[in-house]
Formats: structure tokens, C-alpha cells, sequence
């Protein structure tokens, strides 16, 4: 395989606005893409996981700039200087930027940009005009660009008999077909420019089982046939792992690893893909996992936690992941009880106060042993992971005041082998 | 190529006939409004055909002025002063059948672009266009078109105008709603994704679909239009028609509200067939016009496609 | 989105469309040109030398040489005042605000009846048909709401005058009389009313007053004379009404709630009445309100054929009149109705079903 990359995102950001107040403006939004580093190499197979809402839809129209963005730089194909400027995170020029980046081009530019790629919807149903005949919907993007009527059909016929369907479905409407005929008809939309890289989203989520296997088949066999570049987006993993050279795994507008296939599910080292791939069953009686049963919901992409996204459902969160005060007023009610832990004498909380998200008080009715608390809180640590956060404490009579670490942002780093991964576990930031 | 050619927009649009002529109502609805479109060509084209001299003039006959009961000479009576009601009421359909087409042809027309330009482009343009169809929403019809026909005059043209201002709005609303609701479907994404341009995601893929609530709304309106036109006639605001003076058609204009408002004294006195036969023809048209839009609803819901 | 925040918005909308109104017409009079604006000001009695001296004084009052803008910010200025101008119509002549206050009692006592006589039979009607879907009475009520929509208004009123208010064709039923809101006979020397206006006391609403003293032959002789143009009015408004009951009738029909009250073997009458109806009335009461004030127009008519002394007797008179002042009038206190009737059920809306305030 050539190592040649064909698409590289660089801080793609896409933040949905929320309205709340009076004004139609407003400061809130949904981080749906939050900052996110790509890069697709040519002829590639990408597998995009994550669950719902996570964000891998928009990601995936982000790259073909079917969504306006919110920030970032988006390269197709850059010619190698450009490349070169790119992956040495040097400053392009406004003109560079003009003529290479998807998101700064001209819409003349971009239009004619989008010969090269396409994509495929999820719902066959809605992604078909219900008044158009399936020769006109797979002749589109070839009117588009002003093929003329005969050679257009003509093409139609020929990919309809590409993606396995017979030719007499031309003058019929979406209605006729079933979901996985529509699927296909789709699929031959999306390939009518011979373009380059195709976004698959989640393209068999809504079809039956048996079919969803055909039309896994079909991409398959075109993609040798084209030797595409495919980013296939998906919630469930096993679809991917077949078709997929490499596996990209999302969480809350995140990209948390990424390997090639084999690599990650040999050894996944984020504790998020960790979780994902235990509950994929393996037929394979001697090979005994562990179930991870992640606890608690996906939180708000509108105001994701502190330092790893991860942190409040992860097993191994530690010091630097990022947890906050709000995250420790349940624990401490809970440990620092005299009926669990009756080394605190006659001491109960009183009130917590919440000063930032790295301080807070604890008022107790009496007085308290800094030593008493701090063995608790040793003690308890293993199970109740947030105590992790707590940096030091201090006693003064009643008062308990604690400080917490600060948060660090795990970034997606290089462990070798193509392996990437945003996780301190991997890569341990200094303790301060 | 291919061998056996399907048309399946013929097909498609058999099937759709075959649902609205299920429906005896909407079919009932259709022939009518059928008749009522062929005495208004007739009028216009050769009005001879059907015993008609002068369309433009309800030709009064003041030798016999007072209303004379049906009978077999004049089979809908007379009413003052000495009109034959039902000559009166052929020609006067023509006038009513024709304001009310051009009237709501232009409304939809115009009403449809704005509503797609509002619903496709949103923002600002959305803004604009939707808080003047609430202006134009917060005064009842009725009186609306009374206060532009009042100040801006009386003649056809300016009643017809009164009327399209009033009645765009509704489509503007009706396809914004539309648009709105296809413009987040994947097709459209879909369209987009292939590079097409705006106006052919617009004309190809959007109004299209916004057809069926359209044509229902179009043909229900076809009704409404006729009634508010027929009640201005009524109160007064009986239109000029144009080459012929008031003065050569006697003042009497045919036209089914102004028919029947001529009659009225004469009604409360006992002549009712003078009001009877010109709003029924009225009600008729309406009543038809509503049936055939609500046959139209059925025929071209895709729930009954499937 | 909190409903404070709903209504603060909502009323943020009110303000453009409240100017927009007051600019259409604003602009409608200004299109009809200088002699209309200051036709009613006119003594016609002076010589025409004098006369034009007059009118160019009247053009300066009413600034009609500055530039439209301008202009509007004048009239603006006297609307808000309450300066709206003269009217003069073969009915009433003097400031339009007076002749408001004197003609719209008469118009909401009609409207109210109309409005008890459209809901006590819509929505019967309604619920009936929603209950029994596609059998005869829904079919029938179906066929009624069509014709209701496809009737002239003022046909209607025509032949509901022609049968119950002409002495000649059926002395029998000629007990709706035409004209005026009262039998003026019954009112001579009631100190509660004033003859030479035409006004009653507190409330100038005929049927209350009469009710407020006592006096049952004139309330009865009120309800004679507002039941024809009420019924009419009622009529055009039933359809929507009708229909709008069964839809919201139907979909409660279908609600968890109702299917669990039906499964625990309540009486399918009570299941109607007590759970189904009450709340398949609360948006078509709401509704029913905007629905039934944009029809208000048709008191135009209805006003005029049955010589019913409202606001549209007023609107008519001064459309024949030519009278500028009145159509004026007449159209913006129509247009607040409309425009506050909206506020009010989008604002009831907003309370009974949160789901709007966040689609906002």
C-alpha cells in the first residue's frame, strides 16, 4: 500500500448553537466535533466507532464539507510542499490556505473539489428523492457536472450493474425497491464520479442482518475494484472489522485511539475502546473476557467534563484526568460517613461548600484528625475513583479544606506502530 | 438499452386518479367544476353557443323592471330591473370563475417562491419574509381587502391585486413549512454532497415535494377566493370591467354577489328565488372546489401509496 | 426555555407586527390620496375659493407636503394620542374613537353569542364524529363542515332574514326582528339608558345591562335581535371548529391514558366524557378563539343585511360613505382583535403543551 495521506484534518471543530435566552444568539453550543486531528491515507479503509451521538456523523460530514465548520483546516491530496509545510505544523500562507484547504476555498474551487468525494447515507429511505426515478437520482452528481443525457444514462446503467442491480431498476422510483436495493442505488450515486474517498455513514445500520452482509460484500469488492478510500462510520465495531485497514475510535467529539485493525483489537489500550471491544462476543469458547459494563451516561457534549472526556465512567482514572469538586460531593458524603468508617468518631458533615472546580470546603459538626481523613481516603481511593482527584487536604478544626489536581488534557499521541492513543494511562503526565 | 420502457410517472399518476375517483364527493366536485370552467371559456370564446349576446352586461329590460317568478321563459326567474337570472348567472360565471383563477394562480405563485427562498436560505430572509406574512395575517381577510379595494379603487385589476396580497401569505407559510421539513432530509444532503447547485436543489428536489399540500391548499382556495370576491361584489365593490363603461352595461355588471345583492330588497318582500338561484350557483362552485381538494388530500397522501 | 422567557419573546414579536399593521394602513390611506385624508375636515358649505384655503391648511395640519416617513410619524403620534381622526357616515358623524366605543359593545355581544352558539354545536358534533368514525353522523357532520366552509356568508344571512324576519312569507316565524339590537319601544324612560346615542349603562353590551337591571322583556327582545346575525357568524366558524374537535378528539381516543381507563373497564361513556373530551377541549378552546376572530370580518356583511348597529354596520356605512376615517378605524381595532387574540392562545398554547416553547 502506498503511504501516501489523502486526507488530513487538523483541529476540525464543529459547535452547534443552542438557543436559550431572548436573543437568537447564544454562547452555548454542542461540541459535536471538538478538535479533532485526522489523517486518511490513500486506499485506506477507516473504521469510525463510537456510540450515538458521539459525533462521528458530523465528523464525517465535516470531511466532505457537507456542514459548515466551526474551525480547523481540512486538506484533500495536498501536492508534497504543502505536505511537508503541514506535517511540520508550519504556518501555511493565506494563498496556500485558498487553494488547499477544503475549508478556506472558493465555492467554485469546492464544487469542483467534490468530484472526488461523496458519501452514502444511513436511512436508504430518506436519502432518495421519492419523485425521482432511480436513473435520475444515480445521474445526479453527473448532471452536476454537465455530462450530457446519453453518456450519463449510459454510465447509470453501467454502475447499476456494478453495485449488482439489474438495469431495468433505472426507470423505476425509490418506492419499488427494497432497503437494500436502495442502498445500493445509493452506493452508485455516490461512485457515479469515480470519486476518491467515499464517507460511508453508517451505511447498513438500517438494514437487515442478511442484507447487511451483501452490501458490506458489494463495498468490499468495489473498493478493490477502485481502490477507494472509505471512511466507514458505525456504532457497532464488528461491522468494521472486516472491511476495515484501520479503526478510529470517538467518544464525545474525541478521537481516543486509533490502530490499525488487528493492533486494537489484539491489544486496545484505552480504557473506552477496552469497555467496547468486551462487549463484542467472540465465537470462541476458550477465549474468556471480562465484561465491561460502562456505569453512568455518555454526559452533555455541551458541557463535557474536565480534562479526559472519559474520566467520570473510566476504571483507571487517576490524579491528572481531571476530576472536579462537583464530582466529589457525592464520595465524600459517602466515605467520610462515621457508620462506614467509624475511625470518624461523632464527626459528620455539616456542609459542603464548592468554591472553584479545584477547592472546596467540607464543614464538619466536630472536630476532625487530618490523619483519620487521609487514611480514608487512602483506603477508599480503589473504589471510588473520583478521591483519586484529591491533591491535599487540610484540617483546621472543623473545616476541611481540599484541593484538587489540575486537570490535564490527554492529547492523541503516538505509542508506535501507527497505534495512537489520548489516555495518561499510556502516557503519564507529570505529576505535579 | 433498456428493453421494455416503463413510464412510471404515467403510472404514477393513474394511480393517483384512481384514489380520487374512489372518493364520489371529490368526483362530484370535479364535474362540476368542470361545467363551470366550460360555461366560463364558452362565455369568453363564443358566448353565442349557449344563447348569450352581451357577456360584459346583465342586460336590464325596463319595460318589465319588477322580478318575475320562474317560469318556463325564464327558468330562474327575473330580478330587477327585468334581468333573466339565469342568462345572468352564465355569464356571470365567467367573471367570478376567472378573477378567482387569476387571483389565487398569482397568490400561489408568488407565495410559493417566497416560501422557498424563506424556508431554503433561512436567517435573515426567513425573518423578514415570515414577520410580514404575520402582518399580513393580523387583520381579517374580509376587511383587509376591503380597506385596499376602499383607498385604492375599484377596478379589476385593483380588487384583484387587494386579493392576491391577501392570499399569498398562506402558501409563503404553508411551503416554508414544507421546506423546512425536506431540507433536513438525506436526499437533499444527498444533492448537496453531488455538487448540485442551489436553485436546481430548490426547483428539482424541494418543490416537487412540496407539490401535494400545495395543490390542496390551491384548490380549497379556489374556493375561498371566489366567496371573499362575491362578498365584496355584494358590498358595493362592484368591479368596472374594462372597454365597457358602466354606462353602456347599465351599471349592472355580472358578477354572482352583485346578483344577488340586487335582489335583496326584493327578497324580504317574498321574491326569494332573486337571492336563491345566484348564491347557490356560488355555494355550488365552492362546495366543489372544496371536494375535489379534499379528494385531492387522499389521492396524494403517500400513506395510501405505499 | 422558560415560559417567561416565551411570553417576553413572543411579545418582542408583537411590536413589528403591531407596526406593520399600523404602517399597511398607514400606507393604504396615503394611496388614496390627499382628498381622502382630508375629505371629512371639509366644510362643505363654503365657497370654493374658501375651500381651497381651507385644504391647504388641512395638508399643513396633516404635514401630507413632508416625506412619507414623516407622515407616518405623525399619524403614529395621533393613533397613539387617541386622536384617530373624524369619521362621517350617513350613521354616525364625529372623532372615530367615539364611534368605536359606541358601535363595538353591540359587536362583542354578537360575537360572544356567536361564539357560545359555533362551540355548542361544534363541538358535540365534533366529539361525535370522532367517536364514531365513518359512520353516518361523522359523514354527515363532515358534509356540514363543508358546506359551512363553501357558503356565502352573506347568502346565508339573506336567507336566514328572508325566513325569519319577512312578515310575508311566514308571519308565523317572524320572530327575529331586523334592525338595531333592541326594541327601542321597551326602553323609553329606562335611566339606564341613553335614547339619543343608543347607549346602555355600565357596560353599553345590551344583554348584560338589561340583565344587570333587572329588566327581562328587554333582555329577551336583545337575544330576538342578536340570534339571526349570531347564528350566521356562528356558522362560519363551526367547520373549523368541528373539525379541529374531532382530530384533537381522535388522537386522545388514542392516548395511553384512555386505552388503560378503557382496559380497567370504565364505561366507555364516562371514558368519553370524563377522560377523553376534557382534554381533547383544551387546545381546540384555545384555537377556537384565533379561528373565530379571523372570521370577526364577516360581521361586514352580516352587520349590514341584518341592520345590526356594530362595528361592520359602522365599516359598511362608511365604505359607502366614502368616508376614509371609518374604514381606518374600523380596520385597525379589527386588526388588535386578530393580533391580541393570536398573542393570547399562542401565549395558553405555551402553557398546555411545553413542546412549543422549546421548538421556538
Amino acid at each position: 500500500m502506498v503511504e501516501e495521506e489523502l486526507i488530513i484534518g487538523r483541529n476540525l471543530k464543529k459547535f452547534f448553537p443552542i438557543k436559550t435566552g431572548l436573543t437568537s444568539r447564544s454562547n452555548i453550543y454542542v461540541k459535536a466535533v471538538n478538535d479533532v486531528d485526522i489523517v486518511i491515507k490513500k486506499g485506506e479503509v477507516v473504521g469510525l466507532v463510537g456510540e450515538t451521538g458521539c459525533g462521528k456523523s458530523t465528523l464525517g460530514r465535516l470531511l466532505i464539507r457537507l456542514i459548515e465548520p466551526s474551525g480547523g483546516e481540512l486538506y484533500f491530496s495536498p501536492p508534497p510542499e504543502v505536505l511537508n509545510k503541514i506535517k511540520s505544523n508550519q504556518k501555511l500562507s493565506d494563498e496556500e490556505l485558498k487553494n488547499y484547504s477544503i475549508f478556506h476555498m472558493h465555492k467554485n474551487k469546492l464544487r469542483e473539489m467534490r468530484k472526488k468525494f461523496n458519501i452514502v447515507f444511513q436511512d436508504p429511505y430518506s436519502s432518495l428523492d421519492p419523485r425521482m426515478l432511480i436513473k435520475d437520482i444515480v445521474a445526479e452528481p453527473l448532471f452536476s457536472f454537465g455530462w450530457k443525457k446519453k453518456d450519463a444514462y449510459a454510465r447509470v446503467q453501467e454502475l447499476l450493474e456494478k453495485v449488482g442491480l439489474p438495469a431495468e431498476f433505472m426507470y423505476r422510483f425509490p418506492h419499488e425497491l427494497s432497503g437494500g436495493q436502495r442502498q445500493r442505488v445509493a452506493i452508485a450515486r455516490a461512485l457515479s464520479l469515480s470519486p476518491e474517498f467515499i464517507v460511508l455513514d453508517e451505511p447498513t445500520s438500517a438494514l437487515d442482518v442478511s442484507v447487511q452482509a451483501q452490501v458490506l460484500n458489494l463495498l468490499e469488492d468495489l473498493r478493490k475494484e477502485f481502490n477507494l478510500t472509505m471512511l466507514f462510520i458505525t456504532h457497532h465495531i464488528l461491522v468494521v472489522r472486516h472491511i476495515s485497514d484501520r479503526i478510529m475510535v470517538m467518544y464525545l467529539g474525541k478521537i481516543v485511539e486509533s490502530a490499525m485493525k488487528d493492533e486494537i483489537f489484539k491489544d486496545p489500550k484505552h480504557p473506552y475502546t477496552q469497555a467496547l471491544l468486551s462487549s463484542v462476543p467472540i465465537p470462541d469458547p476458550r477465549v474468556k473476557i471480562e465484561r465491561i459494563i460502562l456505569e453512568g451516561d455518555v454526559p452533555s457534549p455541551i458541557n463535557p467534563p474536565n480534562g479526559c472526556f472519559f474520566h467520570p465512567r473510566c476504571r483507571h482514572a487517576f490524579e491528572p484526568c481531571g476530576f472536579t469538586t462537583d464530582e466529589l460531593i457525592e464520595p465524600l458524603r459517602f466515605v467520610l460517613d462515621n457508620k462506614r468508617n467509624p475511625e470518624m468518631g461523632n464527626a459528620e458533615i455539616q456542609e459542603m461548600n464548592v468554591i472553584d472546580d479545584l477547592n472546596m470546603e467540607v464543614t464538619f459538626n466536630n472536630p476532625v484528625q487530618q490523619g483519620v481523613v487521609e487514611s480514608i481516603i487512602q483506603k477508599e481511593k480503589e473504589q471510588t475513583r473520583a478521591l483519586y482527584g484529591i491533591k491535599e487536604i487540610s484540617v483546621n478544626g472543623n473545616l476541611l479544606k481540599i484541593k484538587m489536581h489540575e486537570p490535564v488534557d490527554p492529547k492523541l499521541k503516538d505509542i508506535g506502530n501507527e497505534h495512537l492513543v489520548a489516555c495518561h494511562l499510556v502516557n503519564p503526565p507529570e505529576i505535579k | 438499452m433498456v428493453e421494455k420502457k416503463r413510464n412510471p410517472k404515467l403510472e404514477s399518476f393513474i394511480i393517483t386518479m384512481k384514489i380520487f375517483l374512489r372518493d364520489p364527493g371529490a368526483v362530484f366536485g370535479l364535474v362540476v367544476v368542470m361545467i363551470y370552467i366550460l360555461i366560463a371559456l364558452i362565455d369568453e370564446f363564443d358566448p353565442g353557443l349557449i344563447g348569450l349576446t352581451d357577456v360584459n352586461s346583465l342586460m336590464p329590460n325596463y319595460y318589465n323592471p319588477s322580478p318575475l317568478p320562474p317560469s318556463s321563459q325564464h327558468i330562474f326567474g327575473t330580478t330587477f330591473p327585468g334581468i333573466d337570472l339565469f342568462q345572468g348567472i352564465l355569464k356571470a360565471i365567467r367573471l367570478d370563475i376567472g378573477i378567482t383563477f387569476f387571483v389565487v394562480g398569482i397568490g400561489a405563485i408568488s407565495g410559493i417562491l417566497l416560501g422557498l427562498v424563506s424556508g431554503y436560505f433561512g436567517k435573515w430572509i426567513d425573518e423578514i419574509i415570515m414577520r410580514t406574512t404575520d402582518i399580513f395575517f393580523s387583520i381579517p381577510f374580509l376587511v383587509l381587502a376591503i380597506a385596499i379595494a376602499f383607498f385604492m379603487g375599484r377596478t379589476i385589476l385593483i380588487i384583484s391585486f387587494a386579493l392576491i396580497i391577501i392570499w399569498w401569505p398562506t402558501y409563503a407559510r404553508v411551503v416554508r413549512g414544507q421546506v423546512l421539513y425536506i431540507k433536513e432530509l438525506a436526499y437533499i444532503e444527498a444533492a448537496r454532497a453531488s455538487a448540485t447547485k442551489n436553485h436546481k436543489i430548490i426547483f428539482k428536489h424541494i418543490l416537487p415535494n412540496t407539490l401535494a399540500p400545495i395543490f390542496v391548499q390551491f384548490s380549497m382556495d379556489l374556493a375561498s377566493v371566489a366567496l371573499i370576491f362575491a362578498t365584496l361584489s355584494f358590498l358595493g365593490f362592484v368591479p368596472t370591467l374594462g372597454g365597457s363603461s358602466s354606462a353602456s352595461s347599465g351599471g349592472y355588471i355580472p358578477e354572482l354577489g352583485y346578483l344577488s345583492s340586487i335582489g335583496y330588497s326584493y327578497a324580504v318582500v317574498g321574491d326569494w328565488w332573486t337571492i336563491v338561484f345566484p348564491g347557490f350557483a356560488l355555494l355550488l362552485f365552492a362546495l366543489s372546489m372544496n371536494l375535489v381538494g379534499d379528494g385531492l388530500r387522499d389521492a396524494l397522501d403517500p400513506r395510501f401509496r405505499r | 426555555m422558560k415560559l417567561s422567557t416565551y411570553v417576553i419573546r413572543r411579545i418582542l414579536i408583537l411590536i413589528p407586527t403591531l407596526i406593520g399593521l399600523t404602517i399597511i394602513v398607514f400606507l393604504l390611506t396615503r394611496a388614496g390620496g390627499t382628498n381622502m385624508i382630508i375629505g371629512p375636515y371639509l366644510n362643505p358649505r363654503l365657497s370654493a375659493q374658501q375651500q381651497l384655503i381651507e385644504k391647504q391648511q388641512l395638508i399643513k395640519q396633516f404635514h401630507l407636503n413632508d416625506p412619507v416617513w414623516v407622515q407616518y410619524f405623525y399619524y403614529m403620534w395621533a393613533l397613539v394620542q387617541g386622536n384617530w381622526g373624524l369619521t362621517k357616515t350617513a350613521i354616525y358623524t364625529g372623532p372615530v374613537t367615539t364611534a368605536i366605543a359606541l358601535f363595538m359593545p353591540n359587536t362583542i355581544q354578537l360575537a360572544i353569542v356567536a361564539y357560545v352558539i359555533a362551540m355548542f354545536i361544534a363541538i358535540p358534533s365534533g366529539t361525535a364524529s370522532a367517536v364514531r368514525k365513518n359512520s353516518f353522523v361523522d359523514q354527515f357532520t363532515r358534509f356540514i363542515a363543508f358546506v359551512g366552509i363553501s357558503l356565502p356568508v352573506f347568502w346565508l344571512a339573506q336567507i336566514l332574514a328572508e325566513a325569519f324576519a319577512t312578515p310575508t312569507i311566514s308571519p308565523s316565524l317572524n320572530i327575529f326582528p331586523l334592525g338595531g339590537t333592541v326594541d327601542a319601544n321597551l326602553l323609553v324612560g329606562q335611566s339606564w339608558y341613553n335614547q339619543y346615542l343608543g347607549i346602555s349603562y355600565p357596560t353599553h353590551i345590551m344583554m348584560i345591562d338589561a340583565l344587570i337591571h333587572g329588566d327581562i322583556p328587554v333582555f329577551i327582545s336583545a337575544v330576538r335581535h342578536v340570534i339571526l346575525p349570531a347564528a350566521t357568524l356562528a356558522f362560519t366558524s363551526i367547520a373549523g371548529i368541528m373539525r379541529y374537535m374531532r382530530s384533537s378528539m381522535m388522537e386522545t381516543l388514542n392516548q395511553d391514558y384512555v386505552r388503560t381507563a378503557r382496559a380497567k373497564g370504565v364505561p366507555e361513556k364516562i371514558v368519553i366524557k370524563k377522560h377523553a373530551r376534557k382534554n381533547a377541549l383544551i387546545p381546540v378552546v384555545t384555537v377556537s378563539g384565533l379561528l373565530f376572530a379571523g372570521l370577526l370580518g364577516g360581521v361586514v356583511v352580516i352587520e349590514e343585511i341584518f341592520n345590526y348597529p356594530g362595528m361592520g354596520y359602522w365599516t359598511y356605512w362608511a365604505m359607502m360613505g366614502l368616508d376614509s376615517g371609518g374604514i381606518m378605524g374600523s380596520t385597525i381595532v379589527f386588526g388588535l382583535i386578530l393580533v391580541s387574540a393570536n398573542f393570547v392562545v399562542d401565549i395558553l398554547y405555551a402553557v398546555i403543551d411545553p413542546r412549543i416553547r422549546l421548538g421556538e
